[in-house]
């Protein structure tokens, strides 16, 4: 290996190991909602959260539904007035331009709004199905989703922060694909000086 | 400054995935057998130096090093910059591949300036102190040029220019320091170890 390749290549080795996988940059949306208050924070990928900036939020179809603003510590709330899927969009203005949707499934079926095929309908329908389930009212059922929302907020979390975590794996076999490629590009070059 | 996924729209799309064509024509045209190294070695550091995270407060930056790129590869930054987003994408997740074209150009083609304007400042030699401030400006313009390329492109999808401009260059005024004084160090390590890096046509004549 030349000396200039040789330093190259330390400067890489160098940047591999200070660079810890934990560093990235991203940005993305968290949210849940509780009872029909829906509460999140965007934030970016290796840390820190952007402040004060407007999160429009749309229905499925496009429509607009409202606006929030993260406050200083990058946490939002937004009350949903309709039962459809809500589509929170953050557009920093350098780039940065990212989305989360919360399901209708997680807002009270106490909103108005699509009626989903909800099991709530059943009944009316086949009264079989009640058993075990009469004794609640629309708003106990609202009660126990919000509480099981508040659960399992954290575990949704962990999940949403896993899937955006960038892998030491993922920056070994990256610089390995970029080594082999150098390798066909001599192979490939090699074989067209043996042509001449 | 990556351009993610699913902003821009399909006419940009097709636009800048030619430039980006072009320009990679152009470069895989200038590799040597003596170039491929380095233009793998480039790419593997641009690959990683997105994840050397600026810290600053309510913003996300990262070196780019495509100053550095330039300098050292010319018209063949542009394949080693197309390979290291690509993988950024698939790997990281930064930018997308609709917006791999446009990156691309936005990365490389400040690069290209570089290798064109500031190798020959620094091959022509001179004072420690002259070579220093050319390998911080190497290392710093190719980010502002970046900034500039990046808002231009999300003002051809409707975006206000002056105000992607203006946040992109404020997250970016840290970066554009980090990276002037990592490259200048680069430059002025290479100047004293092999100093051919930066002038190859002369080599290339006097060799043959």
């Amino acid at each position: 290996m030349k000396p200039e390749n040789r330093i190259l290549a330390l400067s890489a080795v160098f940047l591999v190991l200070y660079a810890s996988p934990a560093r990235a940059h991203g940005m993305k949306i968290f949210a849940t909602a509780e009872g029909s208050k829906i509460s999140g924070y965007a934030y970016f990928i290796p840390k820190g959260r952007p402040k004060n900036v407007l999160i429009t939020v749309f229905d499925s179809a496009g429509n607009k539904l409202g606006e929030t603003r993260t406050d200083e510590q990058g946490n939002f709330t937004f009350v949903a007035t309709k039962r459809c899927d809500h589509v929170f969009v953050l557009n920093n203005g350098d780039g940065h331009k990212t989305r989360f949707v919360v399901s209708a499934e997680e807002l009270p079926e106490s909103l108005p709004g699509e009626k989903t095929p909800s099991i709530n309908m059943a009944p009316s329908a086949a009264p079989v199905p009640t058993i075990g389930k009469s004794n609640f009212s629309a708003t106990d059922e609202d009660k126990v989703a919000a509480a099981v929302a508040h659960q399992i907020r954290p575990l949704r979390e962990q999940l949403d922060r896993l899937e955006s975590k960038i892998r030491t794996d993922d920056i070994v076999g990256g610089i390995g694909i970029i080594f082999g490629i150098t390798g066909a590009a001599f192979y490939l070059l090699g074989r067209k000086n043996r042509g001449k | 400054m990556h351009i993610p996924t699913g902003v821009l729209s399909g006419q940009i799309v097709v636009a800048t995935s030619a430039l980006a064509a072009g320009g990679v024509a152009l470069g895989l045209r200038n590799i040597t057998e003596e170039k491929v190294p380095r233009a793998g070695l480039l790419a593997a550091m641009f690959f990683v130096a997105s994840l050397a995270h600026v810290p600053l407060p309510g913003c996300s930056a990262h070196l780019l090093l495509n100053g550095l790129a330039g300098l050292a590869l010319g018209w063949a930054a542009f394949p080693a910059l197309l390979v290291g987003l690509l993988l950024q994408a698939l790997l990281f997740g930064f930018g997308g591949l609709d917006s791999l074209g446009a990156n691309t150009v936005n990365m490389a083609f400040p690069a290209v300036l570089t290798g064109l304007f500031i190798r020959d400042i620094i091959a022509a030699g001179g004072s420690g102190r002259k070579i220093f401030f050319a390998g911080f400006f190497a290392g710093a313009l190719p980010v502002l040029l970046a900034g500039l390329f990046t808002a231009t492109t999300l003002y051809c999808i409707g975006d206000p220019f002056l105000v992607t401009a203006g946040a992109i260059f404020l997250a970016h005024i840290p970066v554009m320091f980090a990276e002037g004084i990592v490259t200048a160090f680069a430059v002025k390590f290479i100047i004293q170890t092999k100093p051919e890096i930066f002038y190859q046509r002369e080599l290339q004549t006097n060799e043959t």
